[in-house]
């Protein structure tokens, strides 16, 4: 394949680099578009409009299969589904922010040129067939985030968070280059010089790995269990989703999930020779993963980290995906169920962070319970929607979050995974006592004088996104079979390794 | 050719959801209002709110006279037999080409309590339009949860059904949360937590049935001889017994037997005056029971019948007990649901069908006397702003008409005869009476206990009557009260009305319940006491029947149809008629010659204890030197383990016992939809555990005749 066929084969990321360049350059050299306080959000959004079109046409194209730059990226069907998910995710995102930067005084375009050169991260993540291609778009990502999360200067604590993520992030890129780097003498065998590219490295693969394979794997599944926020790797989660601004709480909660997902789900099913090595692991991280989070989740009286801990144990649930491609059988449903819970969670967690966004004001960011009491009586369509996310984050019918649910449980259960779905099913109860308390503080307390209410008056990007996210999550609660074309297609990453 | 129209059950879902989203998009009412001038608002909110709910009472009204054999009905039905009227779409993608589906359906149970959910939300919908400021929501969340609850009654799937069950939920929570009494939060959370700890295992368990089934239909899963209910039933009875408690647990919460009552008086008396009303119609536990438990786990839902009939008996009894006791009027009310609950509960564990058709009447019921007496409380704490038992009474001399209403709806709690009441709760306690499973669990004495639960029912209710009603008038300022509005007659009539239609006409309601019941419980698997003289009577029935005997002698059933060729099994069952036991099932021969011959008639066709087949010509492949003896066989329970062979003529479309007409009509050779239809549920036909179904029919004469005698179906 030449160079230009594989640009070809990328073109929605090279569509979101070039958008982000142009911003980035429009905002420090044009005056006039400095002067507007939302040019590089509209640009942002076109960009990424344009990037959503070309994958959703390419999602039923023929070219499968595409092993771009000589087998570092992987560009098939699994990837054009994952792309579709993030472009929707930082389309609704740049919507968020458009709004937020307003509320609280950020207008600045570094911010959209930062949100898509995240989005280029997340998006090669899913594309990347090596385990080097792997690092370098999650440092993209994350690199973008740590100042993403530091973006309101004056904000202390997002200063704090800032801080924290990126030390703990770049502990967690050291984990995840070593592990490559014994993943790479691992796979050296027989005179052969070792490798990361996960073809090769599935045929070299012998039945019983060598330990630095092992030790290297465990190291990768370390790192990109910190970006997964899985726990035990969670603990930064809770601050930084805290500290950052709500907009890029969003975000981040969403994109680097997905990313991070996308890339375990193709890094496993290269591994599924070996299934009965790592399989116990996760399964034990998984089971940790969504009691810690649930758990902690039950005694937050603020609602970005109450939504943190909830991210946590969504990351439990999808890992469940995960473990259920360890099982030939299973393995089709299993992807179909963790793509289809990766959109569910992005359009419900996107909901739920930007109708905080809405409630947010130039002063005062909306994140605690007191600041949501009683909302139905002042922002009725807010809190019903609201209501919306929480049922769907609580898996209840007719929402997006139950068929996510159901599908996970179906796929455990195909793949024999009896214990991890009786864990789900009891965790969800806990989960529903968190959820159901935000929907009794908006709708069931009087309002006090803490209560927010929006402060624009024009509709703005926030409304749109929570419109947005609840019609979907509601419309696919009741008709799944609308997104069938491309969780049918992301099958092929089974037939096709 | 007849012409099929499907999408009704689909309509009667959307119907409401419409109307909800219509109602949210109106101006809310109340506001911008001047002081004398007409809320045009609250006209629009109450017009549009009404218009719905009535558009689905429409609805229901044709499924419910269309169900089975009238000419509307033929044309709506899809599939025919116990399910009428069945549509069937791709609605969940599951990985390699395997969808969930959405499949509605109507059986006899379903178009009963729809019709119920419909007509009790309609009329509390006509009394919510009292108030103006929260009306909107009010009415727009009784809209949601009419969808709902419909949804659970139609649902041939698993998951649909699971969706509607948690759907549900989300409109009780808000209808509580929002617009209750002073706890409100406090009973929604206890309520949707209950009831979501009992549903999520409900879930694990679809998903495990899935698993192993791989079938989530409804349908294939209760119908013995097809492959997912094999496949199911190799597994491992512990495996098996799991899931069966995991169901039993989700309806058993959702119905309040105690233990797992506690949730239902908080919740019904903190909702709003509608909320209880609808809380009263979420009989998705009771109804899950007799449409999943039972029909996919029958053998384990016989394993846990004794517990359940103990539960049910402590029901009865704690819930009598603490009604008794209460000082508030509507939590006696309350507590009177978890004792009747626990009389339906009870009557569908003794395994006896007159026990499961009086369950399902005294089930139907309480979803019109319990919001009736709700309704009527809330009249009331609009007038008196009290429902302190004590500074209640004499309102029978300011209130007589209201007096008169409440005291119909008390009778008919307490079950007298002539009321909606007896007609229930007296075939449960027949059936408890002469069930073989109420027996194991203590003799007499649980039918006996049970029983001293309708004396207790008077004594509470009828005290708290006296207590509201009767005596000096309890503060002087009641007596400037004023009788019931137009608007209050309009809620409480109808009810009255359908408590006396009940209490004396009940064939008109059950008859649609006959063929379900069948469908539950086949004779074969009837539980009856072997020691009672009832049982004695019983098998003289058979033994007439087995021998030849055409005409049953109550009520006289007679197969004279000349071109009835094929095998015919006419099944009988009137629970009104307290003698009248299950069931005559007869099998007609084909030639007169035959006929007269002994064993002509093979006996109970649905539960040859023989395990032989018999070929509709009388023939039988091993007869027996005494047909008696063969019936007394027959009779034993599958757990008595005397197995039953299928009658491999079923197979072919035609003959199994769910024929639902009244009494005398059965002969009629112009049968035509009812036999035809039934054929094609095979759930009708044997209920077997072991033996694997032939999958051709045996004997070839049978099913050829389809076309000729029942040629409208399909």
């Amino acid at each position: 394949m030449t160079n230009l066929q594989s640009l070809n084969a990328i073109l929605p990321v090279v569509i979101i680099a070039i958008t982000g360049m142009v911003v980035l350059l429009g905002e420090s050299c044009l005056a006039f578009w400095r002067r507007s306080t939302s040019a590089s959000g509209i640009v942002s959004f076109v960009g990424i409009l344009i990037a959503g079109m070309v994958a959703l046409f390419r999602l039923d194209q023929p070219m499968l299969h595409f092993k771009a730059f000589n087998g570092a990226l992987a560009v098939g069907p699994f990837t054009q589904a994952c792309t579709l998910i993030l472009l929707l995710v930082s389309g609704l995102s740049v919507l968020v922010a458009l709004t937020y930067l307003d509320n609280r005084g950020l207008n600045q375009g570094e911010y959209y040129a930062l949100l898509l050169f995240a989005t280029c991260g997340a998006i090669l993540m899913c594309a990347a067939n090596d385990l080097i291609v792997l690092f370098v778009s999650v440092e993209l990502l994350s690199v973008a985030l740590y100042i993403l999360t530091g973006f309101a200067k004056t904000d202390k604590k997002g200063q704090e968070a800032a801080l924290k993520y990126f030390l703990l992030g770049s502990f967690a890129a050291g984990f995840l280059l070593y592990g490559i780097a014994l993943v790479f003498g691992g796979t050296s065998i027989s005179g052969l010089i070792g490798t990361t590219n996960l073809t090769l490295m599935t045929a070299r693969i012998p039945d019983t790995p060598s330990f630095m394979f092992m030790a290297g794997l465990a190291l990768v599944l370390v790192g990109i269990g910190f970006k997964a926020a899985l726990a035990p790797f969670h603990m930064w989660a809770p601050d930084v989703y805290q500290g950052a601004p709500t907009s890029v709480t969003g975000f981040m909660a969403t994109a680097v999930k997905i990313g991070a997902f996308a890339a375990l789900l193709r890094l496993i099913s290269h591994l599924t020779g070996i299934a009965h090595f790592w399989l116990p692991a996760l399964e034990v991280i998984a089971v940790l993963t969504m009691v810690v989070g649930n758990l902690m989740a039950v005694t937050q009286t603020n609602v970005k980290r109450m939504l943190a801990y909830s991210s946590v144990a969504h990351a439990g649930y999808l890992l469940i995906a995960v473990c259920a491609c360890a099982s030939t059988s299973a393995r089709p449903e299993a992807l179909q169920a963790g793509l289809f819970y990766l959109l569910a969670y992005g359009l419900m967690t996107m909901g739920a962070f930007s109708v905080l966004v809405y409630l947010s004001s130039r002063n005062h960011d909306c994140e605690t319970v007191q600041d949501i009491a009683g909302l139905v009586k002042k922002e009725p369509l807010a809190a019903y929607l609201m209501a919306v996310f929480m049922l769907s984050l609580g898996g209840i019918p007719p929402t997006m979050g139950f068929v996510g649910k159901w599908l996970l449980f179906s796929a455990a259960m195909q793949a024999h995974l009896v214990a991890l779905a009786v864990t789900l099913a009891v965790v969800s109860m806990v989960a529903v006592f968190y959820y159901l308390r935000i929907i009794w503080t908006m709708c069931f307390q009087d309002a006090g004088s803490d209560t927010l209410v929006s402060t624009s008056v024009a509709p703005t990007g926030a409304q749109v996104t929570i419109v947005v996210a609840a019609a979907m999550s509601l419309i696919l609660g009741v008709l799944p079979a609308i997104v069938h074309p491309m969780l049918s297609a992301a099958q092929t990453l089974v037939q096709h390794l | 050719m007849q012409m099929q129209i499907t999408g009704i059950l689909s309509l009667l879902l959307f119907t409401p959801i419409v109307g909800a989203i219509i109602l949210m998009l109106l101006p809310k009412p109340g506001q911008n209002v001047e002081n004398d001038s007409v809320d045009f608002g609250a006209m629009a909110v109450n017009s549009v709110g009404i218009g719905f709910a009535a558009l689905t009472l429409v609805l229901a009204c044709l499924l419910f006279v269309g169900y089975h054999g009238s000419i509307f009905g033929n044309m709506m039905s899809g599939v025919g037999g116990g399910i009428q009227f069945a549509e069937k779409y791709n609605w969940i993608p599951m990985g390699a080409h395997h969808w969930l589906h959405w499949h509605l359906g109507a059986d006899g149970f379903s178009v009963l309590l729809v019709l119920l959910t419909t007509f009790v939300i309609l009329l509390s919908i006509i009394y919510t339009t009292r108030t103006s400021t929260n009306s909107r929501e009010i009415i727009a969340l009784l809209l949601l949860l009419e969808a709902a609850i419909t949804g659970v009654y139609l649902a041939l799937n698993l998951v649909l059904f699971y969706v509607f069950f948690e759907a549900t939920l989300i409109p009780t929570y808000l209808l509580i949360g929002m617009f209750g009494g002073p706890r409100r939060a406090y009973a929604a959370i206890k309520f949707f937590i209950y009831t979501f700890v009992g549903s999520i295992l409900m879930l694990l368990a679809i998903a495990s049935v899935y698993h192993y089934a791989g079938s989530l239909s409804i349908i294939d899963l209760s119908n013995p001889m097809s492959a997912p209910y094999h496949a199911l039933h190799a597994l491992p009875s512990s495996t098996l017994m799991l899931m069966a408690g995991a169901f039993l647990l989700a309806f058993t919460i959702k119905t309040a037997v105690f233990p797992f009552h506690a949730w239902l008086p908080d919740a019904y008396t903190q909702a709003p005056v509608v909320g209880s009303a609808a809380l009263v119609l979420l009989k998705m536990g009771i109804f899950g029971y007799v449409r999943i438990a039972i029909p996919i786990f029958p053998q384990q839902c016989i394993t846990f019948a004794p517990l359940m009939i103990v539960l049910a008996v402590a029901s009865i009894l704690y819930g009598s007990l603490l009604a008794a006791a209460q000082k508030d009027a509507r939590f006696v009310i309350a507590y009177s649901s978890v004792a009747h609950l626990g009389f339906v509960v009870l009557g569908i564990f003794t395994f006896t069908r007159v026990g499961m058709m009086g369950a399902m009447i005294q089930n139907f019921n309480h979803g019109i006397f319990t919001p009736m007496l709700f309704l009527g409380l809330g009249m009331l704490a609009e007038r008196t702003g009290t429902m302190d038992l004590k500074e209640l009474g004499g309102l029978k001399r300011v209130l007589p008409v209201f007096a008169t209403m409440m005291l119909l709806a008390t009778l008919a709690s307490v079950a007298a005869p002539l009321f909606s009441g007896f007609v229930g709760e007296f075939p449960i306690l027949l059936g408890s009476w002469t069930s073989g499973i109420t027996h194991s669990v203590g003799g007499y004495w649980p039918t006996a206990l049970a029983a001293c639960g309708t004396i207790l029912s008077a004594v509470y209710m009828l005290w708290w009557f006296q207590r509201i009603m009767l005596g000096p008038v309890g503060s002087p300022k009641f007596r400037e009260i004023s009788d019931l509005n137009t608007r209050e007659w309009l809620v409480l009539t109808p009810m009255a009305v359908m408590i006396f239609w009940v209490g004396i006409g009940s064939p008109f309601w059950t008859s649609r319940m006959q063929s379900a019941v069948s469908n539950v419980l086949p004779v074969s698997t009837e539980n009856v006491e072997q020691s009672l003289p009832v049982s004695v009577m019983l098998t003289d029935m058979r033994e007439r029947t087995a021998g030849g005997v055409l005409s049953h002698p109550i009520n006289g059933f007679l197969v004279t149809a000349p071109d009835y060729h094929s095998s015919t099994v006419v099944n009988q069952f009137m629970p009104h008629q307290p003698l009248h036991m299950p069931v005559p099932v007869l099998q007609r021969p084909a030639t007169r010659r035959q006929m007269r011959a002994p064993n002509a008639y093979s006996g109970v066709l649905r539960g040859p204890g023989t395990g032989t087949l018999r070929g509709p010509t009388g023939a039988a492949a091993n007869p027996l030197p005494n047909p008696g003896q063969q019936a007394r066989q027959a009779r034993k329970p599958i757990g008595a383990g005397m197995q039953v062979g299928p009658a491999p003529w079923l197979m072919g479309g035609k003959a199994t016992g769910a024929n639902s007409m009244p009494t005398g009509e059965a002969a009629k050779p112009t049968l035509g939809f009812g036999q035809a239809n039934s054929g094609t549920r095979k759930i009708n036909s044997v209920r077997d555990h072991s033996v694997p179904a032939p999958a051709v029919p045996a004997n070839p004469n049978a099913p050829t005749t389809d076309n000729k005698s029942g040629g409208l179906s399909r």
